[in-house]
């Protein structure tokens, strides 16, 4: 009698497990699914990171499909370019943060291809050149690529995503076994070569994470929670394969600051023949184009509204209709008003 | 077969038993009071009947070890038939005001739940919350108002009736609030606790390079040890008992 309770117990187990399985494959495959952090990083004393030159990766997140990154020969997230402008073509760099950058976006043209393709189909000679980098607390470093990048291949026109106040505190990045580390310091940089090293050895938690979504699960559930356990930390790093040496915390710079740094950007900018014009996706809202103005700062706004069938959801991204959204509403406007390089 | 559904059930329950976790839960009584408070901010006599009950927990930073005197705080708390009062007595080595005169630099510097000063969390557990049932509201060390969801607001409309006072106090500051029972949904004539937590936020000013806005330093919390943010879960939240005495 006792045999037969305990093989009806485990039978009842067993189908339950397989069931869940099923359900959770079935119901939270995007969630669940394997991730992949694209390797294309190294550090930078300037800019705290960039992309390594002729590197490429795969990322896959929730909300985004597995997709192939290649990054050119001159660190860009573009198709090869020239640093030499070719006579009698208008150059325009674009960057910014992960929007600009496009590499996090379910589909495949970001809003720079996407804005290159629309001047291809017009008889003026355009360039678009992405010099974006994706990461948070990117403001201030973003504006540090003009001089350290952006201003060597001679763009006529800079379209700085709006940053406002400016950020600060964006990470380091590195490529270290396989996984993308971040930190801020050589400490924290030991600590999350640390968790890669320490990941090594757990065979037994790989396998079951590989293998069942049911376990996958409970592994989110705990890593919802990451900072209470050593354990979830580990998990986090293994889910996302991306070892943080320590939590980023976004700053800002005092909206006073972050204007005198736009204006010195804005002249030096000038010196070397580009306007710079920081544009904001968004609806303008707190009289922010006067102060703009105020402070002599040329800004653009977009005014669009994304829906939520332009978002890469759950991820926060916008999606390929998104980012066209965005190369339509810049065709337009720099149509309009001849790239604004008439004084 | 009644064996054999006994045991499924019995397998499946104990197999969601595992799944669930369960928590321990703070509790605080509070006295009632006979005496007229008065919201100054001063140590009054008839705070004397009750005990300072400590913030022990520490919700940010996640790691590492604080200093006393960075932050530590205490409260009391009383209650009579029209108010719940507290008394928050926080000691901190570098009270931190900001000033934002123009109307960009209050939209985009000041930022409210990073400055000096003290959060409380209420939940009165009704299933029927009313539009101005109050669940939070924010205690800002050198401003005058009180703030709600994070936002700078003067105190206009119902929340106006919540008092409050502040004092520098040794090395740190006092603060002194009533809030008044109809709104938080509840009274102790037929209510015998209302779940509570109290979070005091710290910022020394030390921006992370010159030009930037300083964020908070630390937070220490009364109810919760597990850094969770009470602003998503109010589960974590302690309760407070309306002691009626005998």
């Amino acid at each position: 009698m006792m045999k037969k309770t305990i093989k009806f117990s485990l039978i009842t187990v067993l189908v339950i497990l397989v069931v869940a399985e099923v359900f959770f494959r079935m119901y939270y495959r995007e969630e669940l699914k394997d991730q992949a952090s694209p390797l294309i990083f190294q550090p930078d004393s300037t800019i705290a990171y960039r992309h390594i030159p002729s590197s490429e990766g795969f990322l896959s997140k929730p909300g985004i499909a597995k997709r192939h990154v290649k990054i050119n020969t001159h660190g860009l997230y573009n198709t090869e370019v020239r640093q030499e402008k070719e006579p009698g073509t208008t150059r325009i760099a674009v960057v910014g943060a992960s929007f600009a950058t496009g590499i996090y976006m379910d589909g495949e043209k970001n809003y720079s291809v996407q804005l290159q393709d629309l001047f291809n189909k017009t008889a003026t000679k355009v360039e678009v050149i992405n010099f974006s980098m994706d990461g948070l607390g990117r403001g201030l470093a973003n504006l540090k690529i003009l001089e350290s990048d952006m201003l060597a291949y001679q763009p006529d026109l800079i379209l700085f995503e709006m940053s406002f106040p400016l950020s600060i505190g964006a990470m380091e990045r590195d490529v270290y076994k396989d996984y993308l580390i971040t930190y801020t310091n050589d400490s924290t940089r030991t600590i999350a070569k640390g968790m890669v090293d320490e990941l090594e050895d757990m065979e037994m938690f790989k396998f079951f994470y590989n293998c069942s979504y049911i376990y996958r699960a409970f592994c989110r559930a705990e890593i919802n929670d990451f900072w209470k356990s050593h354990r979830a930390t580990l998990m986090r790093v293994y889910r996302d394969k991306i070892a943080r040496g320590n939590e980023m915390e976004e700053h800002y710079m005092s909206t006073a600051t972050t204007m005198e740094l736009l204006k010195t950007a804005q002249d030096l900018a000038q010196q070397h023949g580009a306007k710079l014009i920081h544009v904001s996706y968004y609806l303008e809202k707190n009289n922010l184009s006067d102060y703009f103005n105020q402070h002599g700062v040329h800004s653009l706004f977009l005014n669009l509204k994304f829906e939520p069938k332009n978002i890469s959801h759950p991820d926060s991204h916008i999606n390929e209709s998104g980012h066209a959204m965005i190369a339509n509403a810049l065709f337009d406007s720099l149509t309009r008003n001849n790239f604004f390089l008439e004084p | 077969m009644k064996t054999r559904l006994i045991t499924f059930c019995a397998t499946a329950g104990l197999l969601a038993l595992c799944c669930c976790g369960k928590g321990n839960m703070k509790t605080l009584a509070l006295k009632e009071t006979d005496q007229q408070i008065i919201i100054d901010a001063d140590m009054d006599p008839y705070w004397e009947n009750c005990d300072w009950e400590p913030l022990p927990n520490r919700r940010f930073p996640l790691t590492g070890v604080m200093d006393p005197k960075d932050l530590e705080a205490s409260f009391k708390g009383l209650w009579d038939s029209e108010y719940l009062y507290f008394l928050v007595k926080i000691r901190d080595d570098k009270p931190f005001v900001m000033y934002a005169t123009t109307a960009v630099e209050k939209m985009y510097d000041l930022r409210i739940k990073e400055l000096d000063g003290i959060e409380f969390y209420f939940n009165n557990g009704l299933k029927d919350k009313k539009e101005n049932t109050l669940n939070y509201f924010r205690l800002t060390y050198g401003a005058d108002t009180i703030s709600l969801s994070g936002q700078e607001r003067t105190a206009t409309g119902p929340f106006s009736a919540i008092k409050s006072s502040y004092k520098k106090y040794e090395d740190g500051y006092l603060y002194e609030c009533s809030i008044p029972w109809g709104l938080l949904g509840i009274h102790p004539s037929k209510d015998e606790s209302i779940r509570f937590e109290l979070n005091v936020i710290d910022n020394d000013g030390d921006p992370m390079m010159p030009g930037a806005i300083s964020r908070r330093k630390s937070i220490i919390t009364w109810a919760d040890e597990t850094k969770t943010n009470p602003a998503w879960d109010n589960s974590i939240y302690g309760t407070i008992q309306f002691d009626k005495g005998d």
